[in-house]
């Protein structure tokens, strides 16, 4: 298997300031991505997605294992050339255009002046946002900041693009365009790292999942191979004996 | 380096819309070019009450540097604690440029609005103004003097070396090193003094004399002389404790002393004798050119400082927030001012208590950690028309621009590193 992203025992301790533990993130995660999947981590709040996504971007280093990028450390420059990360939040410099964005993180990836502005405007095309593309993105809606934000992680034109929540925040319209550009850039070679706390979007696009809870790997699966929808899968996994104590507090 | 060119468009364009760089150019302009227009700088303001201003460049300066290291201070944690610093982080770019990146935006800023401060000077002052090069006299160094005496102290006191044993010989030379600094040299009433000049200043560009003069008790007293250098002459007549400058002409002098080339004589034609430091308080001024290239070499100058305060700033700002940043940024401009002044009394290294000893190591190391602008000299230089040396600019440009964006950038980037935000 051609392997874009390989967790070996990967292990995240935060720590206060005085160096004492607080809270174990991810605990011995081993995680396998091939080349032009659809990759779907997912999990209950706190189960370690967000901080196992910072290693692998490189923003974080984890305290045991190793994380590999195209068989490369994540934190060299030669990696980062060949991802794209599409945040939670969009981010997003409020006092520049769309256009300046997108010229923003060309410049960050190394685009020349000409296929800087070529490639700006083939992607506020794409999203929509060529009508808007001299308005300071601090005016933006949620959707639209959203749709900037999805451009620049584009704009690089990476070989592997990690997105957090991707339609979070987008509405049904956006989050179908958003299914179908992930289905395009797929089919076009390029590898996804997504992770969503709606399955019924995760179960769409997705070709193998994985499911972490408390910073271990709980499942991980083909999405045709797992049997019934990806919730009921899902619940089985994670959740089990975890509803509110309601009964006392009714009382 | 086109990720490195982004990222100082992205901060430049911030210090823009931001209007940062507006007010700062306004307040300026304000400052060097209205204000002169309806209150004068002589202490006089037309109305009823008195003003003491100074439209110099240090004032701008000082207003560039506190708010561009307040501005240094949350250029990084503010992108950071926003999250938007690691979009940038996870882009093919190396941290250290981040950092640097940001330092050269900014301090681009600040060159801008001293650039147009010092440009109004120009206009406003420059017109037929020239400037000096300050030669000083040839004079013992102060640390091989404070070498010497030591070694004589040594050789004369049999308890000298348990004393010294005690205090230790750094503390000593440093104090003996001052007390050579600060040694008076006194010209009775009709005599005269000799100062050597190596090598001996080419009179045909025009010279004069800095000199200030002090009597025995402090005073300011009325004092007259007479300045000699080769066939170039100047009468003095001016008071004690203030800096006098006289203009060296040809001419017969009243009285023509034996003086060999290079040497500058005083006679002190008052009644009272006179002394004079000079180390610190003498020097011969040769002609430098015009105002204008002086100005140029004191903005270069001064944008080196910055470089250094920015560049510090942004390593806090990225180490420690914003509000911690902003703090140490203040504490270090504080130190700047006040640091060399408490240098200045040295208490006796044999006598001083543990306390002293403790304030003296403390302010030591400031006087040192604040050595790129404790002394601000080329707004001193400026403003006492003395020329700011290129080799002067070449050790301020050095350090402050070469050694200290670079450093603490590397630092920035590790910090950024070590620091980000959990979610």
């Amino acid at each position: 298997m051609d392997c874009v992203i390989e967790l070996k025992g990967v292990s995240k301790t935060f720590r206060d300031f005085w160096l004492r533990p607080t809270v174990k993130a991810v605990d011995g995660l081993d995680l396998a991505v091939a080349r032009g999947e659809v990759f779907g981590l997912l999990g209950p709040n706190g189960s370690g997605k967000s901080t196992t996504i910072k290693m692998i971007l490189g923003l974080i280093a984890p305290n045991a294992g190793t994380v590999r990028i195209f068989g490369l450390e994540p934190r060299t420059v030669a990696a980062r050339a060949k991802i794209g990360y599409l945040p939670e939040l969009s981010y997003l410099h409020p006092f520049l255009t769309a256009t300046e964005t997108l010229a923003y993180y060309a410049g960050l990836c190394g685009l020349d002046r000409a296929t800087a502005k070529e490639r700006t405007r083939q992607l506020l095309d794409m999203v929509g946002l060529a009508g808007v593309a001299g308005r300071a993105v601090g005016s933006f809606s949620k959707g639209m900041a959203r749709r900037v934000a999805l451009a620049s992680a584009l704009v690089g034109r990476p070989e592997l693009l990690v997105m957090d929540e991707p339609t979070s925040g987008l509405d049904p319209v956006s989050t179908n365009e958003v299914k179908t550009l992930i289905h395009t850039l797929s089919r076009a070679g390029m590898t996804i790292l997504m992770t969503s706390h709606l399955l019924a979007d995760a179960e769409d696009v997705c070709s193998r999942v994985c499911i972490l809870d408390g910073g271990r790997k709980a499942a991980e699966g083909k999405i045709g191979e797992i049997g019934g929808s990806l919730e009921q899968f899902f619940l089985s996994k994670v959740g089990e004996g975890r509803d509110f104590k309601v009964a006392e507090f009714l009382k | 380096m086109k990720a490195f060119a982004s990222i100082v468009r992205l901060e430049l364009v911030a210090a823009v819309r931001s209007k940062m760089l507006a007010a700062l150019t306004g307040a300026a302009v304000l400052w060097m070019f209205v204000l002169p227009r309806f209150l004068r700088d002589d202490g006089t303001a037309e109305g009823a009450f008195e003003l003491h201003v100074r439209y110099s460049l240090g004032v701008v300066f000082a207003l560039v540097v506190v708010s561009l290291a307040a501005a240094a201070a949350g250029t990084l944690s503010r992108d950071r604690d926003a999250m938007r610093l690691q979009l940038t982080l996870v882009r093919p770019v190396r941290r250290f440029a981040v950092a640097l990146g940001r330092i050269v935006a900014l301090t681009a800023v600040g060159a801008f609005v001293l650039g147009v401060a010092a440009a109004i000077l120009q206009i406003r002052e420059g017109a037929g103004k020239t400037c000096d090069h300050a030669v000083a006299p040839v004079v013992s160094d102060p640390a091989a003097e404070a070498e010497r005496l030591y070694a004589e102290y040594e050789k004369n006191f049999p308890d000298f070396k348990e004393q010294a044993a005690e205090v230790g010989k750094a503390d000593i030379i440093k104090y003996l090193k001052q007390y050579v600094c600060d040694q008076f040299q006194s010209v009775a009433a009709g005599e005269t003094a000799e100062w050597r000049f190596e090598p001996p200043p080419d009179a045909s560009a025009g010279l004069a004399v800095r000199v200030r003069l002090a009597d025995m008790f402090g005073r300011l007293d009325r004092v007259s002389g007479e300045f000699s250098y080769g066939d170039l002459h100047g009468d003095l007549s001016h008071i004690t404790r203030t800096l006098a400058r006289v203009d060296l002409e040809r001419g017969e002098p009243q009285e023509s002393p034996d003086a060999k080339a290079g040497t500058l004589v005083f006679r002190n034609g008052g009644k009272a004798t006179v002394s004079v430091n000079p180390r610190r308080d003498l020097h011969l001024l040769v002609a430098a050119g015009g105002y204008g290239a002086n100005v140029f070499r004191a903005w270069l100058e001064l944008v080196c400082i910055l470089a250094a305060v920015v560049s510090m700033s942004a390593f806090f700002g990225s180490a420690l927030g914003r509000s911690v940043a902003t703090f140490a940024a203040m504490a270090y401009l504080f130190a700047s001012v006040v640091g060399p002044s408490v240098i200045e009394d040295r208490p006796d290294p044999v006598t001083m208590t543990r306390m002293e000893r403790f304030t003296m190591g403390v302010a030591d190391f400031s006087s040192a950690l604040t050595s790129p602008m404790n002394s601000c000299a080329p707004v001193s230089a400026l403003e006492s028309r003395e020329c700011v040396e290129w080799r002067e600019v070449a050790r301020v440009a050095g350090l402050n621009v070469l050694l200290f964006p670079l450093v603490f950038s590397l630092l920035a980037g590790l910090a950024m590193s070590v620091k980000q935000p959990r979610s």
